[in-house]
């Protein structure tokens, strides 16, 4: 069986520096994988590479079994991978529901024509392509906040918001930035909620995290990283106890 | 406090300026050189024919604050629902041509180059207002819609309504062409490169001998100008046919911007990276933006020829650019019922202010500016932005 997401050894520099040495990762079925790493790492670099935003100097990203490298980013997210950003990129000047139509853009085919003469089918479209944003976002759990402008929702809503846009184009993998970031213990709990739900859904995800709890709750599988390297991987016992992991978060001696 | 820097830069300007208004230069013949004499007269009269301009900018500064008082009106949702019926369209033009039968020749002309005007500040604000690119020389465009319907029609028979659709395909797919190696160029590089075109297709036109009439231009034969059919006057169709364009393209416009094209465009001005990797083609998306936007300065254009009876290099000038730029702004970007109404005040204001106090002739550009710094210090989201923005908010609280 192919599988769903096989990324083998990616280089990225940048001039003489190394961002990225040899970091892969392999998702047989739809499962949660986590990336982490100290800052710098190179963490947000591996999913920028993974997702045509940069070229990688070497490796490929294979989805499905049909090859990404070199595609550009939303041919990239046209053939099922998403993502969200670390610092939240959404449409500041469109609505919440806005927001996740404009990600169903490659499974909405309506044309120009269609478009101006406001034919049946494409009535039947777009309103199919609302009922179903307006789904994702009461899976997120926006829908009251629908008709606000994304710039005015509160930080924690504005990452599910990018996380329901992520989802209208209708991924096979997920990438989540820091899906966590900033947020409180109990808004921590009920992403954990809907991360594993997305992943019943049979949507496979890699996320970067610093939030441990997160981490150690979902994650099927953990890539280490470290200066651009991978330093281990494993399931979150075995890297819990990994020296080399343990150094590189509290240095040598520790 | 905000406004300290304004009122010092006007201080300063008003400082800068006096020596010229208050003061002349003399010729003392006897000497046989200048000297500087007090004249007040110039000073005075200068100041007298602007009292009439604060008034008007003094009365706009007023209206727009008066507004933000005036009780709301929630008429949003049945607009939207007005928009789908189909006998929408109809029902509104007829509304459009009634006035077409009472206004005298005058009117009528200045209500087609308004006309005119909504056409090319709505086809600019699909660029400039939704995909957020911005264009310097969009008159360009004008100009080639303009002159490929006047040298065409020298050649075959081209009456100025079947001329329609091929100036809008010939600005078209000039302004895809013009696009396609430049958007490559981030930010504000286009604007550069649709500047230096729109020069280029001055000077082009103006040396283009036989073929453009140089700065003769060229006059629109007999046949293929706007004349009158039936009862109705050459003046009353052209604004019948200006008034139609005009709302058709108003429409088409806002049907693309609600679809996912649309949605496309904002998504690409918000953020471009974001909207790349949530599937949308960026470049082509841009240059799909670029060609319509184009198609309908061409549009304008041969609306303007058929109208004028004849076109010159004149109507390619950066004046032009700017003027319609000033529309979408002044409107508020990417706002469609704000590129209407700001290019209706912008081409009926100065020319009002013409018409009614001559004197002010040469202060038309300073009162523009005036009304334009207006607009931006109240509502830097133009006259109509800042409203849509505030209604989507309050119909958005839970």
């Amino acid at each position: 069986m192919t599988p769903l997401l096989e990324v083998s050894p990616i280089t990225k520099r940048f001039g003489g520096l190394v961002a990225l040495q040899g970091a892969s990762l392999r998702m047989d079925v739809p499962s949660i994988h986590a990336v982490i790493g100290p800052n710098g790492a190179g963490k947000t670099t591996f999913f920028n590479c993974l997702t045509g935003i940069y070229t990688p100097d070497g490796g490929s990203v294979r989805l499905a079994g049909q090859d990404l490298s070199n595609l550009p980013t939303h041919e990239v997210c046209r053939a099922g991978l998403a993502r969200t950003f670390q610092n939240i990129r959404l449409f500041p000047e469109m609505t919440v529901l806005e927001n996740v139509l404009s990600g169903r853009f490659a499974h909405l085919h309506t044309g120009l024509f269609e478009a101006i003469f406001r034919t049946r089918s494409y009535r039947d479209k777009e309103s199919r392509a609302r009922a179903l944003a307006r789904d994702l976002l009461e899976s997120v759990g926006l829908s009251r906040h629908e008709k606000q402008w994304a710039r005015n929702l509160p930080y924690g809503l504005q990452r599910r918001l990018e996380i329901a846009r992520a989802l209208a184009t209708s991924p096979k993998v997920i990438l989540l930035d820091e899906p966590g970031a900033g947020m409180n213990p109990q808004e921590i709990e009920e992403l954990i909620a809907l991360i594993g739900k997305i992943r019943d859904q049979g949507i496979g995800i890699v996320l970067i995290e610093h939030h441990m709890k997160l981490v150690m709750d979902l994650a099927e599988s953990i890539l280490v990283l470290d200066h651009g390297e991978p330093i281990a991987a494993g399931t979150g016992i075995e890297i819990r106890n990994d020296p080399r992991v343990i150094e590189a978060y509290l240095g040598k001696g520790a | 406090m905000k406004h300290r820097t304004p009122l010092f830069l006007t201080l300063l300007v008003l400082v800068l300026t006096a020596p010229l208004l208050w003061w002349t230069l003399e010729g003392d013949y006897s000497i046989g050189s200048v000297k500087l004499a007090f004249a007040p007269a110039h000073g005075l009269a200068f100041f007298l024919n602007l009292a009439p301009a604060l008034a008007l900018g003094a009365l706009a500064f007023g209206l727009v604050k008066l507004r933000d008082r005036l009780p709301r009106f929630r008429m949003q949702g049945k607009i939207e629902s007005f928009k789908e019926k189909p006998w929408a369209i109809p029902l509104v033009l007829l509304v459009l041509w009634l006035p077409g039968l009472f206004l005298g020749s005058k009117g009528l002309s200045q209500a087609t180059f308004a006309a005119q005007y909504v056409i090319l500040a709505v086809g600019l604000n699909i660029t400039v207002g939704l995909a957020g690119i911005l264009v310097l020389g969009y008159s360009a465009f004008l100009a080639i819609g303009a002159y490929s319907f006047a040298i065409l029609q020298q050649w075959i028979w081209l009456p100025w309504w079947l001329a329609l659709p091929v100036g809008f395909a010939t600005s078209a797919l000039i302004g895809w062409l013009v696009a396609l190696p430049c958007l490559r160029l981030r930010g504000d590089y286009l604007a550069l490169v649709s500047l230096g075109f729109a020069e280029a297709v001055r000077e082009l036109l103006r040396n283009g001998g036989d073929l453009t009439g140089g700065d003769k231009g060229i006059v629109i034969q007999m046949t293929n100008r706007i004349h009158g059919i039936g009862p109705f006057s050459s003046q009353q169709v052209a604004w019948m046919g200006a008034a139609t364009l005009a709302l058709l393209s108003v429409a088409v416009v806002d049907r693309i911007y609600r679809s996912r094209l649309g949605r496309a465009w904002v998504a690409i001005r918000e953020d471009e990276i974001a909207a790349g990797s949530m599937g949308i083609p960026v470049v082509r998306m841009k240059l799909l933006a670029f060609a319509l936007s184009a198609g309908f300065a061409g549009l304008a254009g041969v609306l303007y020829g058929g109208f004028t009876v004849f076109v010159d290099p004149s109507v390619c000038t950066f004046e032009e650019s700017v003027l319609v730029l000033a529309m979408v702004i002044l409107g508020g970007l990417g706002s469609i019922p704000g590129s209407v109404a700001g290019a209706i005040l912008l081409f009926l204001v100065p020319t009002w202010l013409r018409d009614w106090f001559p004197a002010m002739q040469d202060y038309r550009l300073l009162i523009f500016g005036m009304i334009l710094v207006a607009v931006m210090l109240t509502n830097p989201q133009g006259l109509l932005g800042s409203r849509r923005h505030r209604l989507e908010i309050e119909e958005g609280k839970p």
